[in-house]
């Protein structure tokens, strides 16, 4: 069976992550990102790149290795919140810190793929961040904005990273079931 | 996956594993301790001792409730340590400070309750969201040790079982079912592991404790059966400051809203970090009763605002001197929590019960989601 692993950078939802993937009845692992990129890239056959307290770029020499998951990972990467302003800042985005979200945001899906499959054109997702994504890498689209937030999901499918502001795995988050199943069935 | 047969015959195994010669399970009748000790309990039989601690905090009646309740699946020892409990923390202002001193007397008395009584081990309800909140430096929850490097053989003299430390709320209340846990425990809102010391917000004395026990019982009688998940009431002085730039950010909201800041300070979660900031209180008329909840963006983004509460009513100024906020959130594993869109008839029914104290100056409603606030001000 595939196994999902769980960048834990020590957030407050990353054992959640772990918890809805093995309630949907994937298998998942939460590993540390000192592990190195071959190891990973052996044992596991996607990678989800969940959240943490700390700031991008500023706190870049405390993520390990996960700048280069993000990069050179083969299989399909989730970047949540963190992960997902890590993803855009790797690829050479824009970041911004001043467009703050907290609790319950309406997010309207611009483009749908295959992470949003199935999603309503308009749900509440729950978010809880300082930093966000002003500008999408060249190669990516934007898939979904709020009011505040341009960039609330983004993805290139051609090398299949993706990448969401707000976090799927909490329950006040609609359709966060769905979100999280689309991106495990591409690990399959 | 889990589920609870599985689960229970998993950790059963587990413990008739280890090697003990008997344990004391730490109870305080809400669903996680209860059902740790249930389920050791039925792994090491009369090897284990089940007690309760009146820590002087808990609600009124609550400890002889919880014994009865659960007489026949526990045979719990009533233990009355709220002299210790007083001494230790009246007069502690800071929520951290509360928190650690509460943790650190709560082992003392178990550590000593475990040697007298010759046992080796203690059994806990932690659960997953309290070592993340601790090890994740949001707040420290009484029962986290181990995993923040506290080695419990050394340093209380006792080994630590956790049986539920993976789980979530929602995982234990369908274990607590599976395994016969009365209904009482099982649908019971959680409580904070140092009590009402917490909600008695800033300075802890006897006094604001007492006006903390007599709002609780008011609030949980006032919004019972709406399909809440937990609801209280916390009280602090009335101290406030009047803030120009967060008037400004709400004033088109209605006429002459005003957003005031008290002295005290309240604990939130912003962007997975611990912030312990004001809480800003809102008085005015909205221009209609749904904007209540559409008031914290407004005051918590690019701020150090954690919580954000609206005046239901300040009809019972008669010289007292605490404001009582009243706390509702729906959520299933308390990792996120939303506000209820209680209506404004309900509440100021419950805010003029409150008001008959001559303590109360004014009572206000946390219309504040987790995240940025936390369920709790502490």
């Amino acid at each position: 069976m595939a196994i999902i692993g769980v960048v834990n950078f020590g957030g407050q939802y990353n054992h959640l992550i772990k918890r809805r993937l093995e309630d949907m009845g994937f298998t998942a692992r939460l590993i540390n990102s000192i592990e190195p990129l071959n190891v990973i890239t052996r044992e596991l056959d996607c990678l989800i790149i969940s959240g943490g307290s700390w700031n991008i770029p500023g706190d870049l020499p405390r993520l390990g290795n996960a700048p280069r998951y993000v990069l050179e990972f083969p299989g399909p990467v989730l970047g949540i919140c963190l992960g997902h302003q890590l993803m855009a800042y790797e690829y050479g985005g824009v970041l911004t810190n001043n467009r703050p979200e907290f609790g319950g945001v309406r997010v309207t899906i611009d483009d749908e793929d295959t992470i949003l499959r199935g999603v309503d054109k308009e749900f509440t997702a729950w978010e809880s961040h300082n930093v966000s994504v002003e500008r999408e890498p060249v190669g990516f689209t934007v898939l979904a904005h709020s009011g505040t937030v341009r960039v609330q999901a983004m993805a290139n499918e051609r090398i299949r990273r993706y990448g969401v502001q707000f976090h799927p795995e909490v329950k006040h988050t609609q359709f966060g079931d769905v979100i999280l199943r689309n991106f495990a069935e591409l690990c399959r | 996956m889990f589920t609870p047969e599985e689960f229970t015959k998993a950790i059963i195994n587990e413990i008739r594993g280890l090697e003990i010669r008997c344990a004391v399970a730490a109870v305080s009748g809400g669903v996680d301790s209860t059902t740790s000790a249930v389920i050791t309990r039925l792994a090491i039989n009369d090897k284990l001792i089940p007690v309760l601690f009146d820590t002087g905090f808990m609600r009124i009646n609550e400890p002889v409730e919880v014994i009865e309740s659960l007489r026949g699946l526990l045979p719990i020892r009533l233990i009355d340590v709220r002299e210790e409990f007083y001494r230790a923390m009246m007069g502690l202002s800071d929520a951290e400070e509360k928190r650690v001193r509460f943790r650190d007397t709560f082992y003392s008395a178990l550590s000593k309750l475990v040697k007298d009584n010759g046992c080796d081990w203690l059994v806990q309800g932690t659960i997953a969201p309290d070592w993340i909140e601790t090890v994740g430096g949001i707040k420290t929850q009484h029962n986290v040790l181990a995993q923040i490097g506290i080695e419990t053989d050394r340093v209380y003299g006792f080994k630590l079982l956790e049986p539920l430390r993976e789980l979530y709320k929602d995982q234990v209340r369908a274990l607590a079912r599976f395994l016969g846990v009365p209904v009482s425990i099982v649908d019971r809102q959680p409580f904070p592991g140092p009590g009402l010391s917490i909600r008695a917000v800033g300075l802890l004395t006897m006094e604001k404790l007492n006006v903390v026990k007599w709002s609780t019982k008011i609030v949980e009688d006032g919004l019972a059966n709406l399909g809440l998940s937990q609801w209280f009431a916390a009280a602090w002085e009335d101290e406030r400051v009047y803030d120009e730039e967060l008037s400004r950010r709400v004033k088109d909201l209605g006429r002459g809203l005003t957003v005031e800041t008290f002295k005290v300070k309240g604990t939130g979660v912003k962007g997975d970090s611990r912030e312990y900031g004001r809480i800003a209180v809102v008085s005015g008329e909205l221009d209609r009763w749904g904007v209540v909840f559409n008031l914290y963006p407004r005051l918590t983004y690019g701020t150090d605002i954690t919580h954000v509460i609206y005046e239901v009513s300040n009809g019972g100024v008669k010289g007292g001197k605490f404001f009582v906020t009243i706390r509702a959130v729906t959520t299933s594993d308390y990792m996120t929590a939303d506000v209820p869109k209680l209506g404004r008839d309900i509440l100021i029914k419950v805010a003029e019960e409150l008001a008959k104290n001559d303590s109360v100056s004014s009572i206000g409603f946390d219309v504040t989601p987790k995240p940025p606030a936390t369920i709790e001000f502490e």
